[in-house]
């Protein structure tokens, strides 16, 4: 338990973790608010709108790369410092000689990121979801009870993107080849999209399966129930988290 | 010769060159100073990886994007554009090879014996941008040169209009490959001045791909004001809209360029009032 009070206020000395929520707030919001005020006046001169129900949705899938900077900024600071009074530290080796077991260190540090990333997917799907609801005004498509589960699916996305980008960065203990990955990856027209045109099983990479936990309308040939896609996603998390963790407790700190 | 000969003799006012007070003139100062920049980031091993890496994944990505987007139906555009549609991809490549290069002087305090050496701060930082111009250079042409080639022949696998209808018109590549060479070289340019102002990898990683690969692309379709932005919307007509030109050809490399200037302008001034 003060393993992980020490990973959290660790967590918030980070310069670049508070970059990372100014991200995930701002960008999703941001481009919401266009896009609903884009889509009222569409709307208003009688064109269609395709992408009514994932309106706040869309926004907040690529609002993902907030927590994928906050999961590589937690395990990249361990291992360089940068900035003008850096003299090139090494935290790991303080934080193990303070926490010797590394299995509870790994535990600690997982959680703080689980906690932080779960609060700050929150505070972005409120602030997202409102205003591409308002904006609009009589022409948003409602929020029901129905869209709840979607919500959770937002959050339990951003968490295991989280977690992703954190088992990444433990492996490559630099932080530019995560994000350089990661947020390719979450492109407009991403990566893993273009495999899925020459093999449908990419459908299956944690991105896109992930994703299908919250967006309804998918430019695909195959099918993934919600639930499914959350499952798929969670074992990708799992699988490379776990390599992680086993590189981690082996490796040379 | 001993390491002694070569010291400066008392009084020998300006042999060294990074004397600050012997009225040593700016132009060798920023001559001997663009040489150790050079000598400093050709022995940056993450430097060299980037360029590799990006070498070899770029035209990939290109051939794929490039196909997918003429599979779609989509009319030709800047997504079928094979000069440029290389670019997309490879200046994530640039933008790396940007921040690592201001960015490395930042670790260990580095910083403070380049100025050691050199006290100049405005000169410091002019041989570091011609210094990382002059090394992203063959990188760049030999990016965009492939990359150009790659995105050609994968178009030239499909039905007109993306296959070659004539001749291959050789000027008309070579100003593809050039023009495609100078962004990736600005790019990088612009990424070391955010660097600077950073002072790390990764807000600088995070808010150049954040812009050029997120929000900038997410924008294009929906305002003309992302001709106006830093990154690749700025190279296409309409600000890649394609509701029609907001500017000319002119105009376009002016905002690119101008960016670049502008960014390398705030980031010297500010690296001479900062504390190092």
């Amino acid at each position: 338990m003060r393993a992980l009070r020490a990973e959290l206020l660790k967590l918030s000395g980070i310069p670049s973790a508070w970059v990372a929520v100014v991200v995930g707030l701002v960008v999703p919001f941001a481009v919401a608010a266009l896009n609903a005020g884009a889509r009222s006046a569409g709307r208003a001169a009688g064109g269609s709108d395709p992408t009514g129900v994932d309106a706040g949705f869309q926004e907040l899938a690529f609002g993902v790369i907030g927590v994928v900077v906050l999961g590589v900024a937690a395990a990249s600071s361990e291992y360089f410092a940068e900035g003008g009074d850096s003299a090139g530290g090494r935290q790991i080796t303080a934080s193990l000689t303070a926490v010797p077991s590394r299995v509870r260190f790994l535990a600690a540090k997982a959680g703080a990121l689980v906690l932080a990333a779960a609060a700050l997917a929150v505070l972005s799907t409120a602030a997202t979801l409102t205003v591409s609801r308002v904006v609009p005004g009589e022409f948003a498509a409602p929020l029901t009870s129905a869209d709840a589960p979607r919500v959770l699916g937002v959050v339990a996305y951003w968490v295991l993107t989280a977690l992703l980008a954190h088992g990444l960065t433990l492996l490559t203990r630099g932080g530019v080849v995560p994000l350089v990955v990661l947020i390719l990856n979450t492109s407009v027209v991403s990566v893993t999209y273009l495999l899925t045109r020459v093999t449908p099983l990419a459908n299956y990479l944690p991105d896109l399966a992930g994703a299908r936990m919250f967006v309804r309308t998918f430019r695909s040939s195959v099918e993934i129930p919600p639930l499914a896609g959350g499952v798929v996603m969670a074992a990708w998390t799992l699988a490379l988290f776990g390599v992680a963790a086993a590189v981690f407790l082996r490796r040379d700190a | 010769m001993t390491a002694a000969a070569r010291l400066p003799r008392p009084g020998a006012s300006g042999a060294s060159g990074f004397s600050s007070h012997s009225g040593t003139s700016g132009p060798r100062v920023v001559a001997g100073t663009f040489r150790a920049e050079v000598l400093k980031l050709l022995t940056l091993p993450a430097l060299y990886l980037t360029a590799a890496i990006t070498w070899a994944v770029a035209p990939l990505l290109a051939v794929a994007s490039v196909s997918a987007a003429a599979g779609e139906g989509n009319g030709p555009g800047p997504g079928t554009d094979p000069g440029l549609a290389p670019v997309g991809y490879a200046q994530a490549g640039f933008v790396v090879l940007g921040v690592l290069a201001a960015a490395s002087e930042y670790r260990g305090g580095q910083i403070r014996t380049t100025l050691t050496c050199v006290p100049r701060r405005v000169e410091v930082q002019l041989a570091k941008a011609a210094a990382l111009a002059v090394t992203a250079l063959p990188v760049a042409v030999a990016t965009a040169g492939s990359g150009v080639l790659a995105a050609r022949a994968a178009l030239a696998a499909h039905a007109p209009p993306y296959g070659a209808a004539g001749p291959v018109d050789a000027p008309g590549e070579v100003r593809a490959v050039a023009g495609a060479a100078a962004y990736l070289v600005l790019t990088a340019l612009l990424s070391s001045a955010v660097a600077t102002l950073t002072r790390g990898t990764i807000p600088a990683v995070t808010v150049l791909l954040g812009h050029h690969f997120v929000v900038g692309p997410y924008l294009a379709g929906r305002t003309a004001l992302t001709a106006y932005l830093p990154g690749t919307a700025g190279l296409w007509p309409g600000g890649g809209t394609g509701a029609g030109e907001v500017l000319g050809a002119g105009g376009r490399w002016a905002v690119v360029t101008g960016w670049t200037v502008a960014a390398l302008g705030v980031a010297i001034v500010s690296f001479r009032r900062r504390d190092a």
